[in-house]
């Protein structure tokens, strides 16, 4: 209780009753970084998945917004993306800080895979971070894709027709799941609005794996020092 | 931790300086915040739409309307109820119920205008005379240019 920061009046209050600064104090604040011992901890490179964290948080709260003005119906969804990006006030940045971020994300994603893998933090008794950190490259990529689909233009239409069809080469299981994703035989309004549900329902999966992810790196602590 | 001589205790000969790093940081916490909340906000704000100015709409020719009906026209962003009465007249009003906006229309069995949504009445000059309207409906003018029916807004 010693650290418990001395506030006034209500924050005083609140902060008896939630415990936020001690939980604060307990696992930021007086929470020691192990020092940089390798070229790649000077490098930055572990900072790689919490730059992830930082995106998905981005992309949430960008989405979200986006979700304001955007029309998951295939006559209106090229016109609302249209209408974000020159009538909506501030639509451009939203839109193109949610488009540039994934992008981002991806790249800070493979990175930050590239170095566990390659410093070896993979290894027991770490082996289901990896795994649980393989699935979200999953939904991560998953995310992307049923967001490109969604402004409905060309390349959209086009990539969702070729990626979808290129699941028809699984064996047995092929065509049916052509058909699953698409919610039909072809491309149609159908398949927007479930690429639209798709990347709303991703994220939030999401947010269970990462939760299990980061607590079993609190749980272990990260990988030490080779 | 002993309080009395710790750099952070009240009594330390530092509280100036540490004071005014916690206004800086708090500072910088509070315009961190306002540089995401203000570009939401108005983000949300609806975009400025711009509107037709309308001044006067042609609604049909002199018989198209049946004696006693009324139609529901959209004058600019607006609508407006035309009424022929028995008599053969045409009349506007504005469509929108004094009371909460619902829009109103003309009853053949009431030979009244009615909003359904809670009973309100007017009678053919507009006048509330019956249920919760406040006012009476405002006044469009009617004009008939040959055998035209155009309706038409005083700009004053």
């Amino acid at each position: 209780m010693e650290n418990v920061v001395k506030k006034k009046g209500y924050f005083r209050e609140l902060d008896k009753s939630l415990g936020i600064s001690e939980l604060l104090h307990a696992e930021v604040i007086d929470k020691t970084a192990p020092a940089p011992v390798h070229w790649w901890d000077h490098a930055g490179l572990s900072c790689f998945g919490g730059l992830t964290f930082l995106f998905f948080i981005m992309q949430t709260v960008s989405g979200l917004f986006l979700l304001v003005y955007y029309q998951p119906h295939p006559d209106e969804a090229y016109a609302s993306v249209q209408y974000i990006d020159s009538y909506v006030n501030l639509g451009w940045f939203f839109r193109r800080s949610h488009a540039i971020c994934s992008n981002l994300m991806m790249i800070t994603v493979i990175i930050h895979m590239l170095k566990v893998f390659f410093t070896g933090a993979y290894k027991k008794p770490r082996e289901m971070h990896w795994v649980s950190g393989f699935v979200l490259l999953l939904f991560t990529l998953g995310a992307c894709f049923t967001g490109y689909c969604l402004p409905w233009n060309q390349m959209s239409f086009w990539a969702l027709t070729v990626v979808t069809n290129s699941l028809s080469s699984i064996p047995f299981i092929g065509t049916y799941l052509v058909e699953f994703v698409r919610g039909g035989e072809n491309v149609t309004g159908v398949t927007l609005l479930r690429f639209f549900a798709f990347h709303l329902i991703i994220p939030v999966t999401m947010l269970i794996f990462l939760l299990a992810h980061f607590y079993m790196i609190r749980k272990t602590g990260i990988s030490e020092p080779l | 931790m002993n309080s009395s001589n710790h750099i952070g205790s009240p009594e330390s000969p530092k509280k100036g300086r540490r004071e005014f790093i916690n206004y800086l940081l708090g500072g910088s916490f509070a315009a961190w915040l306002i540089s995401i909340v203000y570009p939401i906000y108005h983000f949300l704000e609806p975009p400025k739409v711009e509107e037709v100015k309308v001044s006067n709409l042609k609604v049909g020719k002199v018989g198209d309307m049946e004696k006693e009906s009324g139609k529901i026209v959209k004058f600019g962003s607006k609508p407006v109820l035309v009424v022929r009465t028995a008599a053969g007249d045409y009349k506007a009003f504005s469509a929108t119920c004094t009371h909460l906006d619902c829009i109103v229309q003309y009853r053949k069995d009431y030979g009244q205008i009615y909003c359904a949504c809670h009973n309100g009445r007017y009678d053919l000059n507009g006048r509330n005379i019956s249920g919760p309207p406040p006012a009476p409906l405002a006044k469009y003018n009617i004009a008939i240019k040959g055998d035209e029916v155009i309706v038409f807004k005083d700009e004053s």
